[in-house]
């Protein structure tokens, strides 16, 4: 299975985010830790409110987290 | 790993294990022709319990151990997952049940044949431990799909 078109700065927000743990940051967004992991490692696309809810919780803009990578047909 | 992962693990294995067991005396006894209705219901029985009690202990022991609930409702990712292994299993289950019924219904004058004590018993003791072999295949393909689709965003 192909990733997701997608990339996320989910892993350095963490860290600029006093080293933010995947559990700490699993537990505020209601996901299992294995969850933000997958998310973090791009083999899963969340939704869109769980990436709103991603976003919230480091206090950015749902584009500074997700970003769209454009495909070479595009 | 998950709790829900494990606790596939715990279904997987739990399930091969005791109903491997359980069909593999089934099934040499029918081959021997001989068929206990009772016996076969009193390890059916066996079997169930011992799998009830093995899967609850285990997924007790895990929650306790990991310090999550055991009914902890499922995030989205699990939710997909569970969605998908749903759909492979029911279309085993399509699969199969036509499958047997159909392989059942072909064979009734050799397995009536091959039970003249009791050909309308054994008939229906066979037909039920098909559909009931059915429903553990299933039941392995649901839980295996779900170990498969866990490891492949682990």
């Amino acid at each position: 299975m192909a990733p997701p078109p997608i990339s996320n700065t989910i892993r350095r927000l963490r860290f600029d985010h006093n080293e933010m743990t995947q559990q700490q940051l699993a537990d505020r967004i209601g996901m299992t830790r294995q969850t933000v992991a997958a998310i973090e490692q791009n083999k899963y696309s969340p939704s869109l409110e769980a990436a709103f809810r991603i976003a919230e919780v480091f206090g950015v803009e749902i584009g500074d987290v997700f970003q769209w990578k454009k495909t070479a047909a595009q | 790993m998950s709790m829900r992962e494990k606790t596939s693990w715990i279904a997987v294995l739990t399930t091969l294990v005791i109903w491997t067991c359980y069909f593999n005396a089934f099934w040499s006894d029918a081959l021997a022709g001989r068929i206990d209705g009772e016996g076969i219901r009193n390890l059916f029985v066996i079997c169930m319990v011992i799998s009830v009690i093995i899967m609850l202990g285990l997924n007790i022991a895990l929650s306790i151990a990991a310090r999550q609930s055991m009914d902890a409702p499922p995030d989205e990712l699990e939710r997909q997952i569970e969605a998908r292994a749903d759909k492979i299993g029911f279309k085993v289950l399509e699969l199969l049940v036509p499958v047997v019924l159909i392989g059942g219904l072909l064979n009734v004058d050799a397995i009536r044949s091959a039970f003249p004590d009791d050909p309308a018993g054994s008939t229906a003791i066979i037909f039920v431990n098909g559909f009931l072999m059915t429903m553990v295949v299933v039941e392995l393909v649901r839980e295996g799909g779900k170990i498969i689709m866990f490891r492949m965003t682990a």
